[in-house]
């Protein structure tokens, strides 16, 4: 039909003559739009920051723990974690690290100010830093697939090297540790682990050189992170092989990372949330049907005087039709670009989440898709009304 | 291309349940070019016999032609799609849109008719008319600003920017002074002459009258030619 850009062009123009109401309803869309848009990057920032937490201090979903220990031993034997450890490589799986860790005295070789540390040292493979969630905050990781390096190395976690006299500080210099072989070690990075308490990361084939196999250590352990889909799969592959092996009885293998708990209490807070953006859209709906209906009242003259030259009654539906949609599309735009330079404005205050969480742009076309629909629903009533008139009673109002 | 009521009666309620037939079996013709005027009392139904010509309302007896074809039971689409092409209004108080400026008030007709070339000419249309009425200049002015013969004038502008066939004016100068008055009145006759457009004109006012071609008297429901004063029948 040939009627639509006159009709568009008129709406526009007519939403500036009213230009009082417009920006009212306008800017009822826009909170409407940015309160969801922020409800649902609250959430999932949260979500972000959860998740992170969980990764960094259990391992990244899904992780697996495997439990060696043979019945009468107190921890696991070397051979029995190696073995396995091969074996379990075969599967595929995406990252597997064996895990030894001992309690040890810390001290710096050159004389400083900071005394011994009393701290947890971990034998690990490369594989662990992506098992776990670890930010290299100086210097190295433990390098994938090198021989054994014949100075030992040490990476410390944040908590560590602040003793140390904090992570610049502490990368490079020599750390002598207490063990069995007194050693001294050469700190080659820092990490940030999320421990709360010092830990010094090590090449577990080193520290198996410092401690004779008679001296159990505290824990001995498999750590592998597999495609969480993969998890019961791996898990009975497993246990059969160790099964065959006798290490029978016991949770032997079993899922460390519980995301699925803070899934639900997650879920809940993004219900709730969800429920707040929704009833703050349905408001918003309400108000603006109101103002739509009562510009109704106040235009009666105006559409009995475009009736008497020639709009018929569909054009007068179109005309107020047309307006709400293009009131709520423009204000549901200006609520997503506003909502998004907050977003960011907000995101930029929190770096360490910056990668994790992007702009809810469903959110946004859903509520900016929601907000045109409601405009369109609001106007359905006000504009049959309006297109019913009596002209000759319109026109002298 | 004539305009015409054919036996049209037109039957109100009075408050009381009664009815009275405000028009009776009238029949009205209006061709090209033809300038009629219609005086009567006040209450006499000049204005309704004007809204069933304008198809702004409905008869209840008889019929409005437009050449020859009934136009009663046309659905709203084409009865609006007649009015808007064909037919115009000026009113006694105007009726422009407030805080529209005076050339989008003129271009109103222009919105309404499904023509993209009209609506993309709307500018130049508007503002020829404007200028045809005297007021260059005052595109932008909104009827707020603008006096009551400069108002009627953006409303006989309105009326006659697209090219209608027939204008219906309903007592166009009786919101203005006698000197203002006849200054409106001569433009209305001349701008529908020159266009060529039909033209009734409802007035009080004798000598305005006149001026047209043809003169009737509403009375009782009843049209009929206008009888000078004095002469017997
Ligand atoms: N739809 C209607 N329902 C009830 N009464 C009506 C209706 N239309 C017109 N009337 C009445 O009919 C009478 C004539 O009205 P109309 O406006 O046609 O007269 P008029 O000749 O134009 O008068 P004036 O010179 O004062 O403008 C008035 O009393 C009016 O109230
Ligand atoms: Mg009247």
């Amino acid at each position: 039909m040939n009627s639509a850009l006159p009709l568009l062009s008129s709406a526009w123009r007519e939403l500036r003559v009213h230009r009082v109401r417009s920006l009212l309803a306008g800017l009822s869309v826009v909170i409407g739009v940015a309160a969801l848009v922020a409800v649902v990057a609250m959430g999932d920032l949260g979500r972000a920051a959860v998740q992170e937490q969980v990764e960094r201090t259990v391992g990244r979903p899904a992780t697996l723990s495997v439990d060696l220990t043979a019945n009468g031993e107190q921890t696991a034997s070397r051979t029995s974690v190696d073995d396995n450890a091969e074996w379990i490589r075969t599967l595929g799986v995406r990252a597997l690290s064996r895990v030894e860790s001992r309690q040890v005295q810390l001290d710096a070789v050159e004389p400083s100010s900071a005394g011994p540390l009393g701290t947890t040292v971990m034998g690990v493979d490369a594989g662990y830093g992506s098992v776990k969630r670890m930010d290299l905050l100086a210097g190295q990781w433990l390098p994938e697939g090198t021989p054994a390096p014949w100075a030992p190395p040490l990476y410390l976690n944040a908590e560590a090297a602040a003793h140390f006299g904090g992570e610049h500080e502490a990368l490079g210099s020599r750390l002598s540790l207490a063990a069995d072989l007194p050693t001294q070690g050469i700190v080659l990075g820092v990490v940030d682990d999320s421990r709360g308490e010092p830990v010094a990361y090590t090449d577990i084939r080193s520290l198996r050189k410092w401690y004779s196999e008679s001296t159990a250590p505290e824990t001995a352990e498999i750590l592998m992170t597999v495609r969480p889909a993969d998890t019961e799969q791996v898990t009975s592959a497993v246990l059969h092989h160790l099964g065959a092996a006798g290490l029978t009885g016991g949770e032997r293998v079993h899922r460390v990372d519980d995301f699925a708990s803070y899934e639900r209490i997650l879920k809940l807070l993004q219900a709730v949330l969800g429920a707040i953006a929704g009833i703050s859209l349905v408001t918003g709906g309400i108000g603006l049907m109101n103002l739509t209906l009562s510009q109704i009242q106040s235009r009666v003259h105006e559409f009995g005087v475009r009736r008497a030259f020639g709009a018929s009654q569909s054009h007068i539906f179109a005309i107020i039709l047309w307006e709400s949609v293009i009131l709520t599309a423009v204000s549901s735009l200006l609520g997503t670009v506003l909502s998004a330079g907050i977003f960011n404005a907000v995101l930029a205050t929190v770096p360490e989440f910056s990668g994790g969480i992007q702009f809810p742009v469903t959110a946004a076309l859903i509520g900016s898709s929601a907000a045109v629909l409601i405009g369109v629903a609001s106007a359905l009533v006000p504009a049959l009304r309006a297109a019913r008139l009596d002209i000759i009673r319109a026109i002298r109002t | 291309m004539t305009l015409s009521l054919r036996g049209v009666t037109k039957t109100i309620p009075l408050g009381d349940g009664r009815q009275v037939d405000l028009l009776r079996n009238v029949d009205f013709e209006l061709g090209p070019g033809d300038s009629v005027s219609v005086v009567g009392r006040s209450g006499s139904g000049k204005s309704s016999l004007l809204n069933i010509l304008g198809l702004l309302d409905q008869p209840t007896g008889g019929s409005v032609e437009l050449d020859g074809q009934s136009l009663l039971g046309l659905p709203d689409r084409k009865l609006s799609m007649i009015r808007g092409r064909h037919i115009s209004f000026i009113f006694q108080q105007f009726h422009l849109l407030p805080r529209r400026t005076a050339l989008e008030n003129v271009w109103t007709p222009l919105a309404h008719i499904r023509d993209r070339a009209l609506w993309r000419q709307r500018r130049e249309l508007a503002a020829r008319a404007l200028a045809r009425v005297g007021l260059a200049g005052k595109e932008d002015a909104v009827p707020e600003t603008l006096s009551g013969g400069e108002q009627q004038r953006v409303a006989i502008a309105r009326a006659l920017v697209h090219r209608p066939r027939y204008v219906l004016a309903d007592e166009p100068t009786g919101a203005l002074d006698g000197e203002t008055a006849h200054g409106v009145m001569d433009l209305l006759l001349d701008v529908t002459r020159s266009q060529r457009a039909g033209l009734v004109l409802v007035t009080h006012d004798v000598q305005h009258a006149m001026a047209t071609d043809r003169q009737f008297r509403l009375n009782e429901g009843t049209l009929a030619p206008l009888v000078p004063e004095g002469s017997t029948r």
